[in-house]
């Protein structure tokens, strides 16, 4: 037995985590399809064909010079389209990371130590819960500036709570795990015990989570932006159907204008739903033996 | 004719490290109300066996070789076949009793629901007859067991369910899986003798690590890496063990000295030439580079080792 | 030594009407450095929720607990954290001993750092410790989905030995091993509490386990100590009934 120890002290990856990939083809698909609209997104300058804010002859029909035609202000929708990505992914994002923040540490803190904690905690959530999020979110922004970030905020704030409540029910299962009896035993404060020990074991729960919270809060942003509410400054896909709702494109039929910042919509939110989707699992052997 | 032959069974999963070949050339024979205790290690293969000898494993491993019931090649039968044979005339005895039943429906439904999928009873008969059964095994209110969820139930008491269960559609063989793993010194004789009861009228393979269980059984069999390396009448193996493990296993109980076995139970992924238990046997001569088959050292009495 | 006098845990199944579980019913005993001491029992008896009190894991409902001398009953656990190193404790099943998501080395080097050790004698230190347990260097990299029962609980053995506890605290250690395994776990046991000068409680529902193991010997039934006494004498010449009982069923 007296061997000695290898190389490298501390082994982070899971060897098993890179081949899980090739078994994953949604996922896979996911991944592509956000990466691409996150390059998209970062590089839009340079494929945008024109500015955006430039103004020309409204109400064109599709065209070489305009893939998908101009706006009432006569801006080619194309390029709206591909800067409409940064304001819809970024506001997703923000939005998501804000609800996550939120969610995870009020369900860890009322998982973990329950008592008055937990009762105080999850009856604010439930409280948040009964209360409708989207006219909420309604009456908050038309209170608010319609600016980027306190579209960000607002959404943030109001989608955190099944998040909690999912990591409260797991961090219930976790807390009673041996494990974690040990290491109070060892003498590790409780802080650290949450940190390093018992976040890492809802991590699957919070990357499955995120990208549905990133999901939703794309869905809100366009639902507040086409009801108006959204920055004017900085247009996002929800809000180009805005436009295209309110300045007549539906009533003439311009479907190059609606349609595209519609389907953008929906391939995202698809491409966050992937992500999720888990692969073949490994057979049990081991459980038998 | 006899109950169940087993001939040159051998069960080969597919993992990320490549195949895993968990039981190899396993020969059984099991007579009517026969009952033989598989004794072994984590590892060695004996949970395999049990469920390879009612095709349980068809979706995760490549099973080879063959297993006669009642002179019908288990491998052969239509899925038709194969589920009027499960629960009916092979009953299976899984492990971890709290964990075998449905979390979410009654213990009486689910025992009711085996009978009358066995044919053996349908509604009220059924149910009366899950009762009786479970009367059989030792509840003293089976109406509230009957009644009762399996979490509201200690895992002596989901044992004796499921025992109750398994035997209440009368199979002729029953496979019990390590049916006192992880119970306290007082439940696992109770359990024992009330399965000694159940089985009378039927054959039994019980699967076990514990060599005190295995004494309640005729003939025992004792499994390493994948092979059988003893096999013969209880009494004889115990206290007489040929192969080296039997007497290491024997050793190391409590009562009898707690000397524990040389070296490390590797789960072997590849079969190196020669006998499989060199590494830590403490006799090892010239010819243990060569694998030894099980031989017969007196009636009944068969051994896997070149020197016992 | 650790001296437990008059502890009880009341457990509070229902707010409202007041239903009470004794789980432990006033016991006393006391564990002297080098001294094997085991507890045996039915499943239920309340012996797991006593180990779980010596150690502080609950906190008792009644009675003292006394560490080399010192009350430490109402300690608040900030303050008891310090003498948490004395007192360790080993727990039953593998499969949850150790996180998932680090592998035996993470486990046991993060118990090396908590302990203040300096990064340059992790190395020697480990290889010291997992010798003693016979723990095989080429495992610790894996995950403990990976590695045997036997293995997890040697991991988790070095891990606890690093703090160099005068007491240790077993429930049921070896129950779910392999008979060879539990007989290499139990022997290096039993040389650590006569060589390191370690009080060990050994919580077992096996009789013969406990035979083999302890020096003295207390019978728990229903929260409460019946019986108690040298391993000798308690298995030649039980006297109440239900150890009486206990043994016949062995």
């Amino acid at each position: 037995m007296e061997l000695s120890l290898p190389g490298n002290l501390f082994r982070r990856l899971n060897d098993t985590g890179i081949k899980s990939l090739d078994q994953n083809p949604l996922r896979s698909l996911g991944i592509i399809i956000l990466t691409a609209l996150v390059l998209v997104a970062v590089f839009a300058p340079y494929l945008a064909p024109h500015d955006p804010k430039q103004t020309s002859i409204p109400y064109q029909s599709p065209s070489s010079e305009h893939l998908l035609g101009t706006n009432d202000l006569g801006q080619d929708v194309f390029s709206e389209l591909i800067y409409g990505a940064r304001v819809s992914l970024t506001i997703g994002f923000l939005s998501g990371i804000i609800s996550i923040v939120i969610g995870v540490t009020v369900g860890i803190f009322a998982g973990y130590f329950r008592g008055w904690a937990e009762e105080l905690l999850m009856g604010t959530t439930d409280v948040f819960l009964l209360i409708p999020s989207l006219p909420l979110m309604i009456i908050l922004a038309a209170y608010l500036n319609p600016s980027m970030w306190n579209i960000i905020v607002v959404v943030g704030l109001l989608c955190w709570c099944s998040t909690a409540r999912l990591v409260h029910s797991r961090v219930l299962q976790v807390r009673e795990m041996q494990f974690i009896e040990s290491t109070r035993a060892l003498g590790y404060s409780d802080l650290y015990i949450i940190i390093r020990h018992v976040l890492v074991n809802t991590k699957d729960i919070i990357y499955a989570k995120f990208s549905l919270a990133v999901a939703s809060a794309m869905l809100s942003e366009a639902s507040l932006s086409f009801l108006g509410l959204g920055d004017p400054l900085n247009i996002s896909w929800g809000e180009m159907i805005h436009f295209a709702f309110s300045r007549g494109g539906f009533a003439n039929d311009m479907w190059w204008w609606y349609l595209p910042p519609g389907l953008m919509i929906c391939v995202t939110l698809l491409a966050f739903i992937m992500l999720t989707m888990e692969g073949r699992k490994d057979s049990k052997i081991l459980e038998l033996i | 004719m006899s109950l169940l032959k087993v001939r040159d069974l051998s069960v080969t999963f597919d993992t990320l490290q490549g195949p895993f070949k968990a039981i190899e050339g396993i020969d059984l024979d099991m007579e009517e109300l026969d009952t033989l205790a598989i004794v072994g290690e984590s590892g060695c293969g004996k949970s395999v066996l049990g469920h390879a000898t009612m095709r349980l494993l068809d979706d995760i491993a490549v099973v080879r070789g063959s297993v006669i019931y009642r002179g019908r090649e288990v491998y052969a039968m239509s899925r038709k076949e194969l589920l009027e044979m499960r629960g009916k005339a092979i009953s299976l005895v899984p492990q971890s009793p709290s964990a075998s039943f449905n979390p979410v429906i009654r213990i009486g439904k689910q025992i009711t629901e085996l009978i009358e999928k066995a044919g053996v009873a349908h509604g009220r008969e059924a149910e009366q007859r899950a009762l009786t059964y479970l009367e059989y095994v030792g509840f003293s209110d089976p109406h509230a067991i009957f009644d009762s969820y399996p979490h509201r139930m200690s895992g002596g008491m989901c044992e004796r369910a499921l025992i109750a269960m398994s035997t209440s559609t009368e199979p002729d063989l029953i496979i019990a899986d390590e049916p006192t793993k992880g119970l306290d010194a007082l439940s696992r004789k109770n359990i024992l003798d009330m399965l000694h009861r159940m089985t009378a009228g039927s054959s039994l393979i019980m699967i076990t690590h514990d060599l005190k269980a295995a004494a309640m059984c005729k003939r025992v069999a004792v499994m390493y890496s994948g092979e059988i390396v003893e096999i013969g009448p209880t009494q004889v193996v115990l206290e007489h063990p040929a192969h080296h493990y039997t007497r290491g296993l024997i050793d190391a109980q409590p009562s009898k000295g707690m000397r524990p076995i040389p070296g490390r139970h590797t789960i072997c992924s590849h079969k190196s030439e020669g006998c499989r238990f060199r590494g830590r046997c403490d006799r090892v001569r010239s010819e243990c580079g060569r694998h030894p088959l099980l031989r017969e050292i007196e009636e009944g009495h068969m051994v896997r080792c070149h020197y016992a | 030594m650790l001296e437990l006098t008059g502890v009880s845990k009341i457990f509070q199944t229902s707010f409202l009407r007041r239903d009470r579980k004794v789980a432990v019913d006033c016991v006393s005993f006391r564990l002297k450095e080098g001294e094997i001491l085991g507890l045996v029992g039915e499943s239920g008896c309340g012996k797991s929720t006593l180990g779980r009190l010596a150690v502080k894991l609950m906190q008792p409902s009644g009675g003292h607990i006394f560490l080399d001398g010192k009350d430490v009953t109402d300690l608040p656990e900030r303050q008891f954290r310090e003498y948490r190193q004395r007192i360790q404790i080993v727990f039953q099943h593998p499969e949850s001993a150790l996180n998932p998501h680090f592998t035996l080395m993470d486990s046991i080097l993060e118990a090396f750092y908590r302990l203040g050790i300096p990064k340059s004698e992790y190395q020697t230190m480990l290889e010291r410790l997992a010798n003693e347990v016979s723990l095989p260097l080429d495992i610790i990299d894996r995950y403990p989905n990976q590695v045997s029962g036997g293995e997890i609980q040697r991991a988790v053995l070095t891990r606890v030995f690093a703090f160099k506890p005068r007491y240790l605290v077993l429930d049921e250690p070896t129950s779910m091993l392999d008979v060879s395994v539990q007989a290499h776990i139990l022997q290096l046991l039993k040389k650590k509490a006569r060589e390191g000068r370690m009080g060990m409680l050994f919580i077992s529902h096996d009789l013969e386990v406990v035979r083999a193991m302890c020096d003295r010997v207390m019978v728990m039934k229903e929260g409460r100590i019946i019986e108690e006494g040298t391993a000798d004498t308690i298995f030649t010449d039980p006297s109440t009934p239900y150890l009486h009982e206990l043994i016949a069923n062995v």
